[in-house]
């Protein structure tokens, strides 16, 4: 189970090349318009699919993100009612959300069920969903973790649950266990010394779990980037991913921490997944208010960030240093083309800084992505944690001597990754 | 915490038509073995068969309580000693639990410790089958923790196999007051790291540990650090077990089982596959 791309609402896309897995995150819709299309025949990256049912998001404020809240809404296991259930015979699709994004603030608990009758049938909700789905695996729902200080019983008691429904309505399937923590709970300690990662590690591992779903809220980051920058929460991450493969034996899935998703595979991590949005690419409750718009940027493996088209791409694309920064792939071959003979991005309509043009630069994110996990996954353990190592160790040493030509790109992450994954390598000493 | 003169009359009680009148008809109290920081236990007999009949000393009791005896009736593992029966008395206006479980004739392994080290094969039939009895506590959805797991606490049968007594139904009765104060239950000496730390939530591998400080001290015929707590967790067993027990060819997986880390510890059903030519 390697690279997977996070879709939304919207599943119609090119094929890439080696992108035939996904993840469908419940935030995107409803479940009876998730029930209504034809996954099978139609989409090719849905060929194998997994359903995130994103229980960590019970706690939206639904005055401030309605549209998300509605859609969970309508999935059983956020135990909300008195919204109108959808029917086709009373309903349109677009009228049903309409009517549920006005009603949801009065309907919505902002809290995961807690009663355990109720989690028990929960739990069975979403096992069922999942296998009707044609999911490859079971990811079982858990709640956020917010308390550093947690004991973590209440997540256990949804283990718990989802693991007996599991058993009884997972059709044999490989069950993963979601581990939702918000990023305040891993900024206070090393996370070797970290008290909550041992107990959440050895809770989850010593269930007899076929693997774990990792999921890392970053509502300390801010809003104008969408990569994760702080040192301790990555550092956090891929000890977690470590322990839980290279000493508990089990697999991990780690999702929404963007292209840091690839260190977390040299970690150990089975199987990552991320998107081009910001809501597909990280985790973060407020990014589910709705308003803003997307922008394209141009994605540079090299750099490990996302370049600004209008600012910054011409100014990089004329230093000698452009070779290491430009990442090639179909969509982007025609814009590093026509940077090569010295026109300037805004001319290529597709890479042009306008906003919702974003259909090239997520296809190109998406490319490069998929070739990144093409060429790590074949590699030995200690081979993928050197070549991801180097990655970013260069592109550290890359943003260090053109940061300074540059006006708006975001940078400020790269140093964390690479320092994170080298405290990694010490700490474990891998 | 009840007197040495309060106990005594717990006892005493014990022993009247009172209490027999609050338990089956079938069970009967003969005389008292002994007295416990947690209670007391009496030579009896349930349904014909003889039994050891543990009347605890006045403390709290919670839903988790009942759930955990529920879950302990239904056990059926030969290497966990048999419960019969678990109730409540009134006494003196306050509810006490009882338990009824089987009688086992043979020594506990402190007092075959303290005569003499065990062997290899010994060792190894007692770390298979005290594994047995954790595997049996956690799984089935059961998910009970010993936390108290030490040699005065695993009997050895008349044919030379191995039974956990006393169930850890006394570590849920006092957990409640025992973690309000930060403290945990169990016994110095044997604690895993996480559960010195006074984690609440701990899984089997915690009684892993202990079952790894059991498997040293019964190699050595004496406790490795003498029951010192800090200097079981700084000793290094992780990486070479002291005297004899480092020649054990099953040394390895000790030291595996003493891993500060839980995850890294073996599950029980690992360590009873490790020493599946140990098994009876």
């Amino acid at each position: 189970m390697p690279f997977y791309l996070n879709v939304g609402y919207t599943f119609k896309r090119p094929p890439v090349n080696g992108v035939d897995r996904s993840v469908i995150i419940a935030s995107a819709m409803p479940m009876h318009a998730l029930e209504r299309r034809n996954i099978d025949d139609r989409y090719p990256h849905l060929e194998h699919r997994l359903f995130d049912p994103q229980l960590y998001l019970a706690g939206l404020g639904a005055s401030a993100s309605g549209g998300a809240c509605a859609n969970l809404a309508s999935y059983a296991w956020f135990g909300v009612h008195g919204l109108d259930d959808f029917d086709s015979a009373l309903h349109k699709q677009s009228g049903w959300k309409k009517d549920a994004e006005k009603e949801i603030a009065k309907h919505w608990p902002g809290a995961p069920p807690s009663n355990p009758k109720e989690i028990e049938i929960a739990a069975q909700d979403a096992v069922e969903f999942q296998v009707r789905l044609g999911c490859e695996a079971v990811i079982r729902p858990s709640p956020l973790t917010r308390d550093p200080g947690s004991d973590y019983s209440f997540e256990i008691q949804w283990l718990e649950s989802g693991l007996r429904q599991a058993q009884s309505y997972g059709n044999g399937l490989p069950v993963f266990a979601t581990i939702a923590i918000q990023d305040l709970c891993l900024l206070a300690a090393e996370p070797d010394s970290n008290p909550l990662l041992e107990i959440i590690a050895d809770s989850v591992s010593a269930r007899g779990v076929d693997g774990v779903y990792l999921v890392i809220e970053q509502g300390s980051e801010a809003a104008d980037t969408r990569q994760c920058g702080n040192f301790r929460v990555l550092q956090s991450a891929l000890h977690l991913t470590h322990i839980l493969s290279r000493e508990a034996g089990i697999r991990v899935f780690v999702n929404f921490l963007g292209a840091f998703g690839i260190a977390c595979v040299a970690a150990g991590a089975e199987s990552w997944a991320s998107g081009w949005y910001k809501s597909l690419y990280r985790m973060k409750l407020s990014d589910k208010q709705a308003g803003g718009r997307a922008f394209p940027t141009y994605w540079s493996d090299g750099m490990a960030t996302d370049i600004h088209l209008q600012r910054d791409l011409d100014t990089l694309a004329s230093g000698s240093a452009f070779s290491s920064v430009a990442t090639l792939t179909p969509p982007s071959a025609g814009l590093l083309n026509a940077l090569s003979r010295g026109r300037a991005a805004a001319s290529v309509p597709d890479w042009t800084w306008r906003q919702s043009n974003i259909s090239a630069a997520q296809e190109h994110f998406i490319h490069a992505m998929a070739r990144f996990d093409q060429r790590l996954q074949p590699l030995a353990p200690q081979a993928r944690i050197n070549t991801v190592h180097e990655w970013l160790k260069q592109a550290n040493a890359l943003a260090s001597s053109v940061g300074p030509q540059l006006d708006s790109t975001k940078l400020s992450h790269i140093s964390a990754w690479e320092a994170a994954f080298s405290a990694y390598r010490r700490d474990h000493n891998v | 915490m009840l007197t040495p003169d309060e106990r005594n009359h717990l006892c005493g009680w014990v022993i009247t038509n009172d209490f027999a009148s609050q338990t089956p008809r079938d069970l009967s109290v003969s005389a008292l073995v002994k007295q416990g920081g947690q209670g007391a236990v009496f030579s009896g007999s349930y349904d014909g068969q003889s039994s050891a009949i543990k009347v605890y000393y006045p403390g709290q009791l919670d839903k988790r309580v009942e759930r955990e005896i529920d879950a302990l009736t239904s056990l059926d593992c030969p290497s966990i000693v048999k419960l019969y029966w678990s109730g409540t008395v009134d006494y003196d206006g306050e509810a006490i639990p009882v338990t009824s479980t089987e009688f086992i004739t043979g020594s506990d392994l402190r007092d075959v410790i303290d005569t003499a080290a065990l062997p290899e094969a010994a060792v190894g039939a007692l770390v298979y089958d005290v594994a047995g009895a954790i595997e049996a506590l956690w799984e089935g959805g059961k998910r009970i923790v010993h936390r108290d797991l030490k040699p005065d606490n695993i009997m050895v049968r008349a044919n030379g196999r191995y039974c956990v007594i006393d169930l850890g139904v006394a570590r849920h009765i006092d957990e409640p007051t025992l973690t309000a104060t930060g403290s945990t239950w169990g016994t110095v000496g044997y604690f895993s790291p996480e559960q010195a730390r006074a984690r609440k939530a701990l899984t089997s591998k915690s009684d892993v540990f202990a079952l790894g400080i059991i498997a040293v001290e019964a190699a050595l015929g004496r406790h490795p650090t003498r029951r010192d707590q800090r200097r079981v967790f700084s000793s290094g067993m992780n990486h070479l077990l002291p005297g004899l027990a480092n020649s054990f060819s099953f040394a390895p997986l000790i030291q595996k089982m003493l891993s500060p880390s839980p995850l890294s510890r073996p599950s029980p059903q690992d360590i009873m596959g490790t020493l599946a030519s140990y098994a009876p």
